[in-house]
């Protein structure tokens, strides 16, 4: 039976059973995405990588409640989610802890990959760090749950099902909540988005 | 932008997984509907994103060292332990009810005491007022009452003149 597993749950099963390495393999196969999902709520990679790493220490410590039947990375984001979600609130009760929250997004961030220049010229470069910065701009400037849904069908492309599950909201709400955050996003974005620039760029 | 063909189609759009076909179909479409080219450009921008930082290359092994900490056991947490206890609540609330309670009783035995303290001293200016019987002359008590508020502001010190309530009385 444990052969018609999906990978992850089977993983975690062995979990269950008290498997430190298949806990390592789980940590190193997430460790990224979790990151990253953390990160774009959070911009701050030192406290998300603490708080990635309080994600997979509740794994664990949890694992005797995840249903196999369950993908796993729903449950895992699902966790994640919750712990941004207290560590924003803890923020806005206690403001002064969150001065570091106002840095810009990608100040951690190490600098973008950008193409050679011999293939894409100075000004062009120069176009596209604009761009990708009003496109950080334009996603911080959406509610928390806007954000986090566009970018977990962008970026972790999970689908409508799974990012209902993760945002404990019907699939409706889902849909409507990346609607709304995609026409939020094309509105602020207009001016750029009509020069074609990202086309150009490819 | 109802129709669920042209919602999926503009998901593939946003993720960027057009098959040729889907590709020929999307380019008609735009045609009749130029804004829905910027959705293109919207996915496309959210793809280029700059990519978050990636993690500690001993994160795996920070977070295994988490788990296998054993539990904390410092004096600090220890005495901040109690506070956690279930029953910690129950008993505040009950200490809290025991001192409400005593406060109350300690109140209404000062109040008991200041009435009984006030009757004898009515009882004293009474029985110097009309000392023989006192019902049978209600005028004299009358006419000491109405002196009532300027003898009530009499420090609480000063001991009853029983000779001056007399004197009073006996006029």
């Amino acid at each position: 039976m444990a052969g018609q597993l999906d990978p992850d749950a089977a993983l975690m099963k062995r979990v269950t059973q008290g498997d430190q390495r298949a806990f390592e393999e789980l940590v190193e196969k997430y460790k990224q995405p979790v990151f990253n999902l953390i990160y774009r709520t959070l911009p701050d990679a030192a406290e998300a990588e603490d708080l990635a790493q309080a994600c997979f220490v509740q794994v664990y410590k949890a694992a005797s409640r995840y249903r196999v039947e369950a993908k796993f990375t729903t449950w895992l984001f699902t966790i994640a989610r919750n712990l941004c979600l207290n560590e924003i609130r803890r923020r806005s009760r206690h403001p002064a802890d969150s001065l570091d929250a106002s840095a810009s997004p990608d100040e951690d961030a190490p600098a973008p990959q950008h193409e050679d220049a011999r293939i894409v010229g100075a000004p062009d470069r120069l176009m596209r760090d604009e761009l990708v910065s009003k496109v950080s701009e334009a996603l911080g400037e959406l509610p928390e749950n806007q954000r986090s849904a566009v970018l977990m069908f962008q970026e972790q492309e999970l689908s409508y099902e799974e990012i209902a599950e993760i945002m404990g909201c019907s699939l409706s709400a889902t849909k409507s909540l990346i609607h709304r955050a995609r026409e939020a996003l094309k509105q602020r974005l207009k001016p750029y988005l009509k020069t074609g620039e990202w086309k150009q760029n490819k | 932008m109802k129709n669920p063909d042209i919602e999926e189609l503009i998901d593939k759009v946003m993720a960027g997984r057009l098959t040729a076909e889907e590709e020929r179909r999307w380019a008609a479409l735009v045609l009749q509907q130029p804004d829905l080219e910027e959705n293109m450009a919207l996915g496309e921008a959210l793809r280029n994103l700059s990519p978050p930082p990636e993690v500690s290359s001993n994160f795996t092994s920070r977070v295994l060292e988490e788990l296998n900490r054993p539990a904390r056991t410092d004096r600090a947490d220890g005495w901040l332990e109690w506070l956690r206890w279930p029953g910690f609540a129950r008993l505040t609330g009950a200490a809290a009810v025991l001192a409400v309670g005593f406060i109350v009783l300690q109140n209404q035995h000062q109040r008991r005491e200041q009435m009984d303290k006030t009757v004898r001293t009515f009882a004293g200016v009474v029985s110097a007022v009309a000392p023989n019987q006192p019902s049978a002359q209600p005028e004299a008590v009358v006419a000491v009452l109405k002196d009532f508020e300027a003898i009530r502001r009499l420090p609480d010190s000063a001991p009853v003149d029983y000779g001056l309530l007399a004197a009073l009385g006996s006029n």
